[in-house]
C-alpha cells in the first residue's frame, strides 16, 4: 500500500505553530505523533502550536535533554524525545508502554526511530529545510498518516491550517499544500511483534 | 520489630506498618494522587495515628515490582531515603509475591497476573507450601493470550489473581473450569502483606543491600536504534 502524504510549506516558525494549532481541535486522548527533522526543522514549534491551542499554560520547550515533558492542558500532553537514546531497552526502561496511556495525547520526536515500540495506528510528521539556502526559514511538513481515522484528521487539519494562515495574512504565493502518494515511502509495517497493538 | 512497607507498583498504592503482632496502621489509595504525591504523607499519617515516630522502625520493607515504572521508582527512591538516612535494613519483594501470598489457602495452582499495560500481563505461578508460598516460574511479561494457552496446557486446575486476570477474564474463562479467577479484593498487591512477607526474612537478617535493590524490569530488548541508517535515509 502506498501512503498517501499530505505536504505543507510553511515559511516561518509562527506558520509552523499555527499548523500545529489546527491539528488540535481534531486531537483525541490516546493518539500518538512521531515528529521527525534535523535540529531545527521547526518539531517544538510544532508542539508549541497544538500545546497552546489545546490550552497548555506552561511554556512547552525541546526535550531533547530532559528527554520526557508532561503539559497539563485540555487533555495531558506528553511530549518525548528520544533522540539521545540509543537502545529500544533505554525506551522500555524510560517507562514508554506507561507514557502511552489512552488518556493522554502523546508527540514523540524521532518516533520513526522506535517505529516498532509505536501503536500501528498513528501520525508520522517528517519536517525538512527548504533546499534553497536563500529561505532560511521556509519548512516542508510532511504528514504520512498510518490508520485510517488518521487520513480524515490529517484533511481536516489542512481546511482548518488554510483558513487560519490566511487569516493571519502571512505569506500568500504557492500552493502551501499538496498531497502526493508516495510509492517509495519508507516501509513502517513492523518487522517484530514487539510493541504491536493487539 | 516495627516494619514500614511501601508498594507502588500497581494503580492501587499502599503503605502500611505492622510487626509480628500484626499491622498498625496502613493507608490505601487507588485514584487520583500521585504516588509522589500520597507516600510521603501516607507515612506521616500511619505513624501519627499509630502514636509512633520514625525513630521507632526497625525495617523498611518494599515492592520491587513487576509493576508500573512511575509508581516503582516513587516506592524504591522512597524506601532508600527512609532506610538510608534512619540506618535501617531492608528488604526488597516481588508484587507477584504478595498478590499470591493473600490467596495461598487453595489447593490450586495459584498464578499471579498484573496488567502490565499494552495487552500485556506480568505474571509467575506459585503452589502453597507449609506457612507460604513457593514460586514455580520465573516472573514474566507475555500477552494475555500467551498466557491462557500456557494454562490451558496445564494439568491442574489453576486460580487466577490479580488485576490482570480480571481485566482479561473473558480471555481466561475460555478455559472453563480449569481456570477460577479472583475477586477484587485480593486484585492489588498489598503492603499489609508486603509487611507480613518481610518478616520472616527480617528475621533471617536476610537483608538487601539498599545499593543493589532495583526495580524489577521485566521488558527486555536487544535491539539498537539505528541512528546511523536514520541519518542515511533522511540525507538521502
Amino acid at each position: 500500500m502506498s501512503h498517501r502524504a499530505l505536504v505543507c510549506s510553511t515559511y516561518s516558525a509562527e506558520e509552523t505553530r499555527i499548523v500545529g494549532a489546527s491539528l488540535s481541535p481534531v486531537l483525541l486522548p490516546g493518539d500518538v505523533i512521531s515528529l521527525s527533522g534535523d535540529l531545527g526543522a521547526g518539531k517544538t514549534a510544532f508542539v508549541q502550536g497544538v500545546a497552546v491551542a489545546l490550552g497548555a499554560e506552561r511554556a512547552v520547550t525541546s526535550p531533547t535533554f530532559t528527554i520526557v515533558h508532561e503539559y497539563e492542558a485540555r487533555y495531558p500532553i506528553v511530549h518525548l524525545d528520544v533522540y539521545r537514546l540509543n537502545s529500544f531497552q533505554e525506551v522500555h526502561d524510560l517507562g514508554f508502554e506507561e507514557y502511552l496511556d489512552p488518556r493522554s495525547i502523546v508527540l514523540i520526536e524521532w518516533g520513526e526511530a522506535i517505529a516498532p515500540m509505536l501503536p500501528r495506528r498513528h501520525l508520522e510528521i517528517e519536517m525538512r529545510r527548504a533546499k534553497d539556502p536563500e529561505s532560511d526559514d521556509e519548512r516542508c511538513l510532511i504528514f504520512r498518516p498510518h490508520g485510517p481515522e488518521w487520513i480524515g484528521k490529517v484533511q481536516a487539519m489542512r481546511s482548518t491550517a488554510e483558513t487560519l494562515l490566511n487569516a493571519a495574512a502571512l505569506h500568500s504565493d504557492g500552493p502551501r499544500f499538496v498531497v502526493t502518494p508516495e510509492p517509495h515511502a519508507r516501509d513502517h509495517r513492523h518487522p517484530t511483534s514487539e510493541g504491536e497493538e493487539a | 520489630m516495627l516494619v514500614l512497607g511501601i508498594e507502588t507498583s500497581t494503580p492501587q498504592a499502599s503503605v502500611a506498618i505492622g510487626s509480628e503482632q500484626g499491622v498498625v496502621a496502613s493507608a490505601m489509595v487507588s485514584r487520583g494522587a500521585n504516588y509522589n504525591e500520597f507516600l510521603l504523607p501516607a507515612i506521616h499519617f500511619c505513624l501519627e495515628e499509630a502514636r509512633l515516630g520514625y525513630r521507632n522502625l526497625g525495617a523498611v520493607a518494599v515492592s520491587l515490582g513487576p509493576g508500573l515504572f512511575s509508581g516503582m521508582r516513587v516506592g524504591v527512591a522512597t524506601a532508600k531515603a527512609v532506610a538510608q538516612t534512619l540506618s535501617l535494613p531492608m528488604v526488597g519483594m516481588a508484587s507477584l509475591d504478595l498478590v499470591a501470598y493473600e490467596v495461598r489457602y487453595t489447593a490450586k495452582t495459584i498464578c499471579a497476573v498484573l496488567d502490565a499495560r499494552r495487552n500485556e500481563v506480568f505474571h509467575a505461578f506459585y503452589r502453597a507450601s507449609p506457612g507460604g508460598i513457593q514460586r514455580m516460574t520465573e516472573y514474566r511479561v507475555e500477552k494475555p493470550g500467551q498466557l491462557a494457552i500456557g494454562i490451558a496446557s496445564r494439568p491442574e486446575e489453576v486460580l487466577l489473581v490479580g488485576n490482570g486476570a480480571l481485566l482479561y477474564r473473558d480471555m481466561f474463562e475460555e478455559l472453563g473450569t480449569v481456570a477460577e479467577i479472583g475477586t477484587m479484593t485480593h486484585a492489588f498487591p498489598d503492603a499489609r502483606a508486603l509487611v507480613e512477607l518481610s518478616l520472616p526474612r527480617l528475621f533471617r537478617e536476610d537483608f538487601d543491600s539498599p545499593y543493589d535493590l532495583k526495580p524489577l524490569y521485566l521488558r527486555q530488548s536487544a535491539r539498537r536504534i539505528r541512528w546511523d541508517r536514520i541519518r542515511q535515509e533522511r540525507s538521502a
